[in-house]
């Protein structure tokens, strides 16, 4: 929290520590959510330059997660009318990890993955948001949009269905 | 050895979390930091279909060739690219106006043409304020008023030496993008009929203060430019 209000006050240092830790996760909820690595690399990239040029206009840092949230689906939302594209999943894989390891864990996660793929790209947003980020209904709402009714309900039709394809998965297996 | 869902999905995004390296979060970090900003996602794809629509357009329309010779500073394709943007909203099929003068703000900045950027950014903002008056509610049109004042004041915010500052060259920028997204998530919330008031309220609230915020940097500039109007006037 103290690093949200010294950066929002202007330092340098704080802001790159919040960046740092930012951007792994970015990088992981658009490229769950469906861009290709690369898109998500840049969306990533793209999220960041808009925290760092607006969060002197965070009024109160305990916002900061919602609002940090709002900023990448924006971005993600963007992605989405620009390429009007079904999303495509990619392996994923640690650069460095060795050949058994991208085996593994490819292997480990194809199930999530191909669920994942039966959904919307909206409702791989939602669900990554709550399940992943474990933001509350509030904000994943944010001030645009949806009221936490909406986003509730919609929450619990993305995970019926994510449950739904996963266990037709399993089924198959 | 059947796991929930919702495990297997935390555990999915902890290996993409993971698999970001840090050497990589650093370079991103350091380029963000870095400025100038405002720009990314080259429109290279976009070019070779804009390509194939306006061979279409060609034949069929010797008044468009003509645009096409219109073309600004860059692509050779850019003015042919306007001129079929234009003629797509005139009959009604797209909406693509915005989106590109946003993607050309993006790239001027990227080239360093502060100006020519901060003119884009105020083209978008112009074509987003039109394309929200069709639904018709008041909340909408005063939105779309605001809008229309920012794009105005952004132009007049461009200092007669063309020299912005970086920092307000991204910063508006980043406004025009959020602007821009508000404005398409109003639309898409009025097709659903959700309670969009809010949504416009929020895109007013935006609208309003890049208008002050350019406002300001007009005020700087001319405090600049004309030394003699300020009380200090020891300064050459």
């Amino acid at each position: 929290m103290q690093a949200i209000e010294r950066a929002r006050a202007g330092d340098s240092e704080a802001l790159a520590d919040i960046l740092r830790s930012a951007h792994p996760r970015l990088v992981a909820y658009f490229a769950g959510s469906g861009p290709q690595r690369a898109d998500a690399e840049d969306l990533a990239a793209h999220t960041l330059e808009a925290v760092v040029t607006s969060i002197h206009k965070l009024k109160n840092p305990l916002a900061f997660e919602g609002w940090f949230w709002q900023i990448a689906r924006y971005s993600f939302r963007g992605w989405i009318r620009r390429t009007r594209r079904p999303a495509r999943f990619e392996p994923s894989y640690a650069p460095g990890a060795g050949p058994e390891d991208a085996i593994h864990l490819s292997d480990e996660h194809t199930q999530i993955r191909t669920a994942l793929e039966m959904l919307s790209p909206k409702d791989r947003s939602l669900l990554w948001l709550r399940d992943v980020e474990e933001l509350s209904y509030e904000e994943i709402g944010g001030r645009v949009g949806s009221t936490v009714g909406t986003v509730r309900v919609a929450y619990h039709r993305a995970r019926k269905r994510l449950e739904e394809a996963y266990g037709a998965l399993e089924q198959d297996d | 050895m059947s796991t929930s869902p919702m495990d297997d999905l935390k555990a999915y995004a902890a290996s993409l979390t993971d698999s970001v390296s840090m050497a990589e979060t650093d370079a991103v970090v350091a380029g963000v930091l870095r400025a100038p900003r405002g720009g990314r996602q080259p429109v290279k794809q976009r070019v070779t279909a804009v390509g194939v629509v306006i061979a279409t357009f060609l034949s069929a329309n010797v008044g468009l060739a003509a645009a096409s010779q219109n073309a600004a500073p860059g692509d050779a394709l850019y003015g042919v690219d306007r001129a079929y943007e234009r003629i797509a909203e005139f009959v009604g099929i797209s909406d693509s106006r915005t989106e590109e003068r946003l993607q050309e703000a993006n790239d001027l900045a990227n080239r360093g043409d502060a100006s020519a950027a901060l003119a884009a950014a105020s083209a978008a903002l112009e074509a987003v304020s039109s394309s929200l008056e069709d639904p018709g509610s008041d909340s909408y049109r005063e939105a779309a008023n605001s809008i229309r004042q920012a794009s105005e004041e952004i132009t007049h915010a461009i200092p007669a030496s063309g020299n912005s500052r970086p920092e307000f060259v991204n910063d508006m920028m980043t406004e025009t993008r959020m602007i821009v997204e508000l404005a398409h998530q109003l639309r898409d919330a009025a097709k659903t009929a959700g309670n969009a008031s809010d949504a416009a309220k929020e895109l007013n609230d935006r609208a309003k203060e890049l208008s002050e915020r350019a406002k300001n940097e007009k005020a700087n500039n001319s405090d600049k430019e004309n030394p003699k109007d300020s009380k200090d006037n020891s300064r050459p």
